[in-house]
């Protein structure tokens, strides 16, 4: 397991190197020298477990770099301490109303400095491990309902933004209760886990997700991708679900598991107030798909005209 | 008596690490010439925001340096500097520059009674690859980079502009740093 990593912010060499050295052991340590530096190094990387921000710096104080920090949505649940040679309670204080975890005193004890990270970082790790587990499905290992309504949403925004058409498609898996009732529930779990993995094995790019979304049914997003991709994507998803080769006796339409799939694009023609009109729409063009027959894809926009 | 300088406390603030220790004392001295150059330049023109910052900054580092009369008096003229007339500052920044002479004795006393290993460095490196390898941990604003210019340093004498490559890394000036390296290695 890779160390947790920690971000200093300190104007001062010297200040960098002692309060490095007390915990470069136990960390991986990034460093900036100013706060305009430290919404870089936030920026362009990993976020770090940790934050030690000194208060007094030129231009962006400590305070400023907090709040700009803060703001940013990524960022909003690092734990920063403050590390000043701002002595007064007041300070003190301040710094923790702002919402700091803790504020340390220049010049430091290096075992209390230790001992107060370590408390922070384990407690960051912990809080990492239950906000992943709240947004996984514990089966396949995908993103739930909850993350992917979470990934729709800044995806949505995005699109507002940028007016690149996205794409979603809903899919669920054909005569799966037959599944269930013919192999059992434990089976049928298994048969989701390789499911679940022949979809994921589909997505190729950073922002584009795939989720359980509940029960047999997954769905996926697609930023900057229109509907004619996104049916090359449909057809791919059935292609690997298809090529797992999951024997389903009880199935109407093959001898294997397969899926049907509901398609909706966005595009800069169309008027929105919200994606769950989407989310609606991607789940008609599902309905449709299993009124068809299953095993197929179907556009939203090609109800009442054709199904592929 | 830890009259000036507390080594032991510094040395233990630094997880025991003298040599390192013995190093940032250094750097710390050599670096004050110009710190109080600019003290002088902003009690001069009587820009409180910067006297304030540049006693701030003085203090926190002399203060994790163990250098505990100074941090003492540099505390003291934070807190008052603003009720100070020039003159007084510059009587404070007087006895101040005296009391670092004092603590530079000795910080060198004790230098003297205890010589500083020779770092060890790794003459297998070539310059291009202490060069490459730094410049991955400076796009990432790594730490660990600043450990990594003990190998730059057999390469001073050849090239001049190393050694200030390695200044922009000791001062943890990364981007500049960054820029400066990927020159280097353009051969410009």
């Amino acid at each position: 397991m890779s160390k947790p990593t920690i971000l200093i912010v300190d104007d001062e060499p010297t200040n960098i190197q002692v309060l490095a050295s007390c915990i470069v052991d136990d960390y991986q340590l990034k460093i900036a020298n100013s706060g305009a530096s430290a919404l870089e190094v936030l920026d362009k990387g990993q976020a770090p477990d940790l934050i030690l921000l000194d208060v007094i710096m030129p231009e962006m104080d400590g305070y400023e770099t907090f709040k700009r920090i803060r703001e940013k949505t990524d960022h909003a649940n690092i734990p920063i301490i403050f590390i000043s040679a701002l002595n007064a309670v007041e300070d003190e204080a301040k710094g923790l109303e702002l919402g700091a975890s803790d504020y340390i005193h220049k010049p430091f004890h290096s075992g209390i400095v230790r001992a107060r990270i370590k408390t922070h970082i384990d407690l960051k790790l912990k809080t990492d491990m239950l906000e992943h587990a709240s947004l996984t499905d514990f089966l396949t290992g995908l993103p739930n309902r909850r993350a992917f309504d979470k990934h729709l949403d800044r995806e949505w925004q995005y699109f507002r933004r940028r007016r690149l058409p996205l794409s979603l498609i809903m899919i669920d898996v054909d005569y799966f209760k037959a599944y269930n009732d013919t192999y059992g529930h434990m089976q049928g779990d298994e048969a989701l886990k390789q499911i679940g993995n022949a979809l994921q094995s589909c997505i190729n790019r950073s922002h584009d997700v795939v989720a359980r979304y509940g029960g047999e049914e997954f769905i996926a997003v697609f930023p900057e991708t229109d509907i004619s991709a996104a049916k090359h994507l449909a057809s791919l998803f059935q292609q690997r679900i298809f090529a797992a080769n999951i024997a389903h006796s009880a199935s109407q339409v093959s001898d294997r598991v397969t899926i049907s799939c509901g398609l909706v694009e966005v595009n800069d023609r169309d008027h929105y107030e919200d994606y769950q009109a989407l989310l609606q729409e991607a789940d008609e063009a599902l309905y449709e798909a299993k009124a068809k027959g299953r095993n197929c894809i179907v556009s939203y926009r090609d109800i009442g005209v054709t199904a592929e | 008596m830890n009259e000036h300088i507390d080594f032991d406390a510094g040395i233990k603030r630094l997880g025991g690490n003298k040599t390192l220790y013995l190093q940032l004392l250094q750097r710390f001295f050599d670096s004050t010439t110009e710190s109080f150059n600019s003290l002088k330049d902003a009690i001069a023109i009587k820009d409180q925001q910067q006297i304030k910052m540049l006693l701030h900054s003085m203090k926190g580092a002399s203060g994790n340096l163990s250098i505990v009369t100074l941090q003492h008096m540099l505390s003291n003229f934070e807190r008052q500097c603003e009720s100070f007339s020039t003159e007084e500052c510059l009587i404070h920044v007087h006895n101040i520059q005296q009391e670092i002479q004092q603590s530079q004795q000795k910080y060198q006393q004790y230098q003297s009674l205890d010589a500083v290993a020779p770092s060890s460095l790794h003459p297998q490196k070539t310059l291009i690859e202490c060069l490459s390898e730094l410049e991955t941990k400076l796009r990432n604003s790594e730490f660990i980079a600043v450990e990594q210019v003990l190998n730059l340093k057999k390469f001073v004498e050849h090239h001049s502009d190393i050694q200030t490559l390695i200044t922009k890394i000791e001062n943890f000036e990364y981007a500049l740093a960054l820029e400066l390296l990927l020159g280097l290695k353009e051969g410009k």
